[in-house]
């Protein structure tokens, strides 16, 4: 825009804007009359969204952002039917007055002061305001309102073909009827503002929202000078079209139909991207052609109008029929770009494009491995070998198969790219005779360009693009001439515009290509499928739930076996009292015991018989047959018991089963997630590279270990360190060109990365043939720093770990690749994140080695399941360097408790310390009982912590902790157990790493934890009923509760269990209640645990009894559900004893 | 394409059918429309010293206090996690968050809220009932003594059977920028 036309604008607008004000102040004045006057906040939010709009037109940024704020908040408003509250009017108001002051100066610098903006958000943002409660919403619901709701979407729905008309009235290309074509476009942009407030009026959110991107692009239109083109018109044909089409739906306002439109609003958006590229962007000659400012007030129609009429007279050439030719011409060109961009719905469009991205990686990967092979073999001008033939060939089948991949999905520039890159290779494989370093480059070039085309959005690479295809068209033309000796120089300028035309577009779309007669490949041709990670994760955490499900079953399997065995016991003192009975009474029972007759009718016997004793003909009396019956009830309780322990057996199997397979499944999930280091190599050759030619250097990277396969996630994490380290290699330690011919060192330095598995890790080493570190200059900087008071004391070693350090560089000046010494404190930050490891062997003039140790994932699979200070915590294994009870000869006490592992003295800390449960332990263990500890890395130095006890070494699933606790320090995530507990997983690096950063000599004394455990019953009684209403009780308030059918169970349970408070029945078999507690009253231990007696007597005598005891509380049966509960609340919080 | 006297039409045409448009979707405005008065219900509850009446739209669960694993390295007012359905939640001491209090409490009810995709648990002291109350029934917060409370958390309340309930504005207390960002706040 140019500086005098500004001036112009901006005054103009400045007169628009202060003719606002009066309106802005009279509906601010309505609304502090009445505060919910909502066609004064529409009206407002209109003259906001107007003032935003020609603030941005006259590029007044700062009053447009401050306009649009207040213009967002006045929608919201309106959407969510608030009412505006007093501080929010004073707020506008005081905008109204910062607004009036602006436009009344005449200058631009106040225009545009820029903190308008800020002054706006401020004064929202110091404001707080109370909670506008949302008075209730519009009942839509209501039918009245529904049929004026209706009546306007039919009024406005008629305007469209009206708007369609108009916009079939521009006549493109005819530079007579530039003004004309200017005053039909103004009428159409102003009637599609006023068709967008009404729409947004009528509730119609997403047509709102259609509506302005619409404008938003009629704007862009005229911005970029290009509105008058034949293809513009046909632009907004279409729109009104779909318009139309979206109107005629069932369902207006359906997100997929507006989501769809809205996407074709985009697609026209990257096409003016490229028609901007392409064409003369003369905006003064566009601009000379505005009348008014396109945001038109409504006096513009009177104007339109007059315009009108004055152009009545000028006669129209004889064929004005161009608008079809020209649309039927752009359909060719641009439409054939909407049509493959039209799939049934947006999302479609994107799995395609990420589908795409996949493959375009594959394809990478073969690109480059082919460009590196070129550049090792090609380091002067080489005769074309068959060899070096074969590999062109390589890399141009992936470039032809890319540039298909991209033109099917619409990546049209990327398309353009891999077509010239094509139109080189082609040219090396068909006619050349020889290749040279420059070609060479210009390929890398080329594939940087595809790189970058493919990663961000085709606007921005678009001047990438233009300069490639000159490089490559120039260097084609002049290689044409080239002969045997000579080389063709790279054309790096600009290329003119005119020779940029559109039809560059068109054949790169419907070219076919004549020679190779590859197809193009397929997404599902190949034998892979593609798999998106979110899927692929939400698999890998269903696998985790079966597993925490499994140990459920398997927990109710232990559950299962426990009460067979229960059963077993009950079924074998049955089988006992049956013999007993027998034994006993059997013989008696025939002594009148009422004999019955024979047969089984019970009936009494009369008499028959009597010459025989009973013991020589058996009689049978009524117990005898109860006797018989208890036998045979024995038996089949026996078999019932056999079946069932048959069943617990065969599922035990099948859970095994489970297990095997589940492991097997998530091997092969995790699997899936790793990806071998070739998916990075061309990033890391491309780092090389470009350090390298930056610097002037030569250097090759060689990569072997490939195929060595990483999670995702850790090579997401490495990247960075590796590039770095890469990029420093080249910066620090190889030598310049001559410096290592002087050296006697090949000109080309080498700088190698190899990977190898070892076990659970994978180690990565970075090695190059440079200068090594220079010892001299670290001892200088540490001196100079005074870091260190006599550097020639320290090792090799020491001095190498001061380069870990933050900020620590030998560099004199910073420079972009290396030097601002934050790289390698941030590697072996990164790489300690990932639980690995880094050291750095440095050999003087021979050069630098990195080893890098990571776990080659992160995905914890056991852990160890600790107790400390009565809690029980997982450790992952993979942290663990040694577990084991120290005995007192390995221990010492000193500043601290150290334990001895191999030659070092290592520092121990209680773990119920470092995690708040306890004070710290300074002391060695008494009475010679030993330690036990875990050893674990931080970093590259060992600790310990001390734990009470080892449960249990276990399969974990890693949940996260919700969606509150983000992050604790100091752990690592939760794991479930069968029943449902939560285990925290410690991650053992940080939590020393916290108590460390307290100072020294602290008294910590441990707050009191308000540590809410549940609730611990232990119910007593004989009754299996009463045991399990009670428990079940218990158990609906989230407290534990065991039981014991008599006193003597009750106190073998507590041996295991200790309660908080038990529940005692009076009369139970073998010790009753009063026995019972008798008898804990004589244990220290158990003495003083709160015991209710809950039972049928009510009798003054038995609570008396139950009083010397000293039980406090006593219920009868039945008793209250909601007072025992209170009960039992009052003794967990200690209002009653 | 139209010719010229057409056009005019056709801009006049259009002009008078968006002066009608707009018309009428201004006058859909000002309709006056039968909203009916939307009833809010809530549950009220205890914790510690406070009374409060929670929208249930702004619940996800309500009931007994789970078993709450301890966690180190959180300030007081968050007492631990427990486990709903396999999912995890932060257990929160609302009367000391608020600094009402200097220790936890131990109440056994629990209410989970919920803003968007965050869910905090409340420890509760009771759970008292609910009712349904429609927003003129809201008092302000001035009514009652509310001074000490932080008002952008609570704005207004409901009288109960002369008991006032404060309403929890869940949403603020769940964007505030201490629970949020509870490893600095402390």
């Amino acid at each position: 825009m140019s500086k005098i036309l500004r001036a112009e604008l901006v005054e103009l607008f400045m007169e628009e804007a202060a003719s606002y004000i009066p309106a802005i102040r009279q509906n601010l004045d309505k609304l502090a009359a009445e505060r919910s006057a909502t066609s004064a906040l529409a009206e407002l939010h209109r003259l906001f969204h107007t003032i935003k709009g020609a603030a941005a037109q006259v590029q007044l940024a700062d009053l447009s952002q401050g306009a649009r704020f207040v213009e967002d908040f006045l929608e919201e408003l309106i959407e969510e039917g608030r009412e505006l509250t007093v501080q929010r009017l004073e707020n506008l108001e005081k905008i109204t007055d910062m607004l009036g002051e602006m436009v009344d100066t005449s200058g631009d610098s106040s225009a545009d002061s820029g903190d308008f903006h800020a002054r706006v958000v401020a004064l929202f943002s110091d404001t707080v305001a109370p909670a506008e409660e949302a008075p209730a919403a519009p009942a839509t619901a209501d039918p009245v309102f529904a049929d004026e709701r209706q009546e306007c979407l039919m009024a406005i729905r008629s305007i469209i073909p009206l708007l369609q008309e108009l916009a079939g009235c521009i006549v493109p290309g005819v530079a007579e009827l530039e003004e004309y074509n200017g005053m039909v476009f103004k009428k159409l942009d102003h009637a599609v503002a006023v068709f967008s407030t009404a729409v947004r009026t009528a509730g119609m959110d997403g047509q709102y929202r259609l509506m302005r991107d619409f404008q938003l692009l009629l704007g862009k239109l005229h911005t970029d000078g290009i509105w008058s083109q034949p293809e513009v018109a046909g632009l907004i044909s279409d729109f009104f079209q779909f318009l139309d089409a979206i109107f005629t739906h069932g369902d207006p306002e359906n997100s997929s139909t507006v989501s769809r439109v809205e996407h074709q609003l985009q697609a026209f958006h990257s096409l003016l991207a490229v028609f901007h590229n392409v064409q003369p962007t003369d905006a003064i000659e566009a601009e000379t052609g505005l009348d008014e400012d396109i945001f038109a007030a409504p006096a513009a129609d009177d104007e339109s109008v007059i315009l009108l009429e004055q152009l009545v007279e000028t006669e129209l050439p004889e064929d004005v029929d161009l608008l079809s030719d020209w649309q039927e011409e752009w359909a060719a060109d641009g439409q054939a770009v909407l049509a493959e961009q039209e799939p049934t719905v947006s999302e479609d469009q994107l799995l395609l494009l990420e589908i795409f991205r996949a493959e375009c990686d594959e394809h990478l990967i073969v690109i480059n491995s082919s460009l590196n092979s070129l550049e090792h073999q090609v380091e002067q001008p080489s005769l074309l070998t068959p060899e070096l033939r074969e590999i062109l060939s390589e890399m141009r089948r992936a470039v032809h198969t890319l540039k298909g991949a991209a033109a099917m999905t619409g990546v049209n520039l990327l398309a353009q790219g891999a077509h010239s890159l094509e139109d080189l290779l082609d040219w090396l494989h068909d006619e050349a005779t020889e290749i040279t370093p420059t070609e060479v480059g210009i390929l890398a070039t080329g594939i940087d360009v595809i790189e970058l085309l493919s990663q961000s959005p085709e606007a921005s690479g678009a001047e990438h693009l233009s300069r490639l295809v000159a490089t490559i068209d120039g260097h084609l033309a002049q290689a044409g001439g080239r002969t045997a000796a000579g080389e063709a120089e790279l054309a790096w300028e600009p290329a003119d515009k005119e020779s940029e035309k559109p039809e560059a577009v068109e054949t790169t779309l419907a070219e076919t290509d004549p020679k190779e007669e590859t197809p193009t490949r397929l997404p599902g041709e190949s034998g892979f499928l593609r798999v998106r990670l979110d899927d692929l994760d939400e698999l890998i955490g269903i696998e985790g739930e079966l597993v925490v499900a499994r140990g459920s079953v398997e927990k109710m399997l232990d559950e299962f076996g426990q009460t067979l065995i229960e059963f077993d016991n009950v079924k074998e003192n049955l089988r006992r009292k049956s013999q007993e009975l027998e034994a006993g009474f059997e013989v008696k029972s025939l002594y009148g015991f009422n004999p019955v007759a024979p047969g089984n009718s019970g009936e009494p016997a009369t008499g028959d018989f009597t010459e025989f004793d009973p013991i020589e003909l058996d009689r049978y009396s009524q117990l005898n047959l109860i006797i018989r019956s208890l036998n045979e009830i024995t038996v089949d309780i026996n078999s019932i018991h056999a079946t069932l322990a048959l069943l617990a057996s065969d599922i035990r199997g099948q859970v095994s089963k489970q297990q095997l397979t589940m492991r097997l499944m998530q091997e092969k999930l995790m699997r899936i997630r790793m990806t071998p280091m070739s998916s990075l190599s061309r990033m890391l050759f491309r780092t090389v590279r470009e350090t390298a030619k930056k610097l002037e250097k030569k250097v090759n990277l060689i990569i072997s270990g490939e195929d060595v396969y990483m999670d995702r996630f850790v090579w997401a994490k490495i990247t960075d360190p590796l590039m770095h380290i890469l990029r420093n290699g080249v910066d620090h330690g190889i030598e310049s060109p001559r410096q290592r011919m002087a050296a006697n060192k090949p000109e080309i330095a080498t700088i190698r990365l190899e990977a190898e598995q070892h076990s659970r890790f994978v180690v990565l080493r970075v090695s190059d043939d440079g200068g090594g570190v220079d010892m001299a200059r670290i001892k200088a900087k540490l001196q100079n720093e005074g870091l260190v008071a006599n550097p020639d004391l320290l090792s090799e070693k020491e001095l190498i770990e001061y380069l870990f350090h933050p900020s620590f560089s030998t560099r004199e000046d910073v420079s972009a690749i290396s030097g601002r010494g934050v790289g390698l404190d941030v590697v072996r930050r990164n790489i300690q994140d990932l639980r690995g490891s880094v050291q750095m062997q440095n050999k003087p003039e021979q050069g630098v080695t990195f080893e890098f140790q990571i776990p080659f994932t992160l995905s914890v699979n056991r852990a160890a399941i600790v107790s400390a200070a009565g809690r029980e915590f997982a450790v992952p294994l993979q942290d663990i360097q040694q577990v084991k009870r120290y005995g007192a000869a390995e221990l010492e006490a000193g500043d601290g408790l150290y334990l001895r592992f191999g030659e070092r003295l290592v520092a121990v800390t209680n773990l119920g310390y470092c995690l708040q449960l306890e004070g710290r332990n300074t002391t060695l263990p008494a009475g010679g009982e030993g330690l036990l500890a875990i050893v674990f890395k931080k970093g590259e130095e060992l600790r310990a912590v001390s734990i009470d006890e080892v449960m249990e070494q276990r399969e974990i699933i890693v949940k996260n902790l919700g969606s509150h606790l983000t992050h604790v320090p100091g752990i690592s995530g939760v794991t479930l157990t069968g029943a449902g507990e939560l285990i925290p997983i410690l991650n053992l690096r940080e939590l020393v790493e916290i108590k460390a950063t307290m100072a020294k000599g602290e008294e910590e004394v441990p707050q009191p934890l308000a540590l809410n455990d549940p609730l611990k019953v232990l119910i007593v009684d004989d009754s299996i009923s009463v045991r399990h209403s009670v428990a079940r009780l218990v158990e609906s308030q989230a407290w534990k509760q065991q039981q014991a059918v008599d006193g003597v169970d009750a106190l073998a349970k507590l041996a295991s269990f200790l309660p908080d408070v038990i529940v005692l029945d009076i009369e139970m078999p073998r010790m009753n209640g009063y026995e019972f507690k008798s008898n804990i009253n004589n244990n220290e231990a158990f003495r003083d645990i709160p015991v209710i007696m809950l039972t049928s007597r009510t009798s003054e005598k038995h609570q008396q009894k139950a009083k010397e005891l000293g039980i406090h509380h006593y219920m009868t049966k039945p008793y209250q559900e909601a007072a025992f509960v209170r009960l039992l609340e009052n003794i967990r919080s200690g209002s009653v004893q | 394409m139209s010719s010229f006297p057409d056009l005019f039409n056709l801009i006049r045409h259009i002009d008078e059918q968006l002066t009608e448009a707009a018309a009428d979707s201004a006058a859909l405005m000002q309709t006056p429309k039968s909203i009916p008065e939307k009833l809010t219900k809530y549950i009220l509850v205890g914790a510690g010293n406070l009374h409060l009446a929670i929208a249930i739209e702004d619940m996800a669960e309500v009931g007994p206090l789970p078993a709450i694993t301890f966690l180190p390295n959180l300030p007081a007012w968050i007492q631990g996690i427990v486990n709903i359905r396999s999912e995890i939640i932060s257990v929160v001491d609302l009367p000391v968050f608020l600094g009402l209090a200097e220790t936890g409490g131990a109440g056994s009810r629990f209410v989970v809220l919920h803003q968007r995709k965050l869910k905090v648990g409340i420890r509760l002291d009771s759970i008292i009932g609910t009712v349904g109350r429609f927003a003129s029934d809201i008092k302000p917060l001035d009514a009652f003594d509310g001074n000490r409370l932080d008002k952008s958390l609570f704005h207004s309340g409901l009288l109960v059977e002369k008991r006032f309930y404060f309403i929890l504005n869940v949403r603020k207390l769940l964007t505030a920028p201490r629970l949020v960002d509870y490893n600095r706040a402390g």
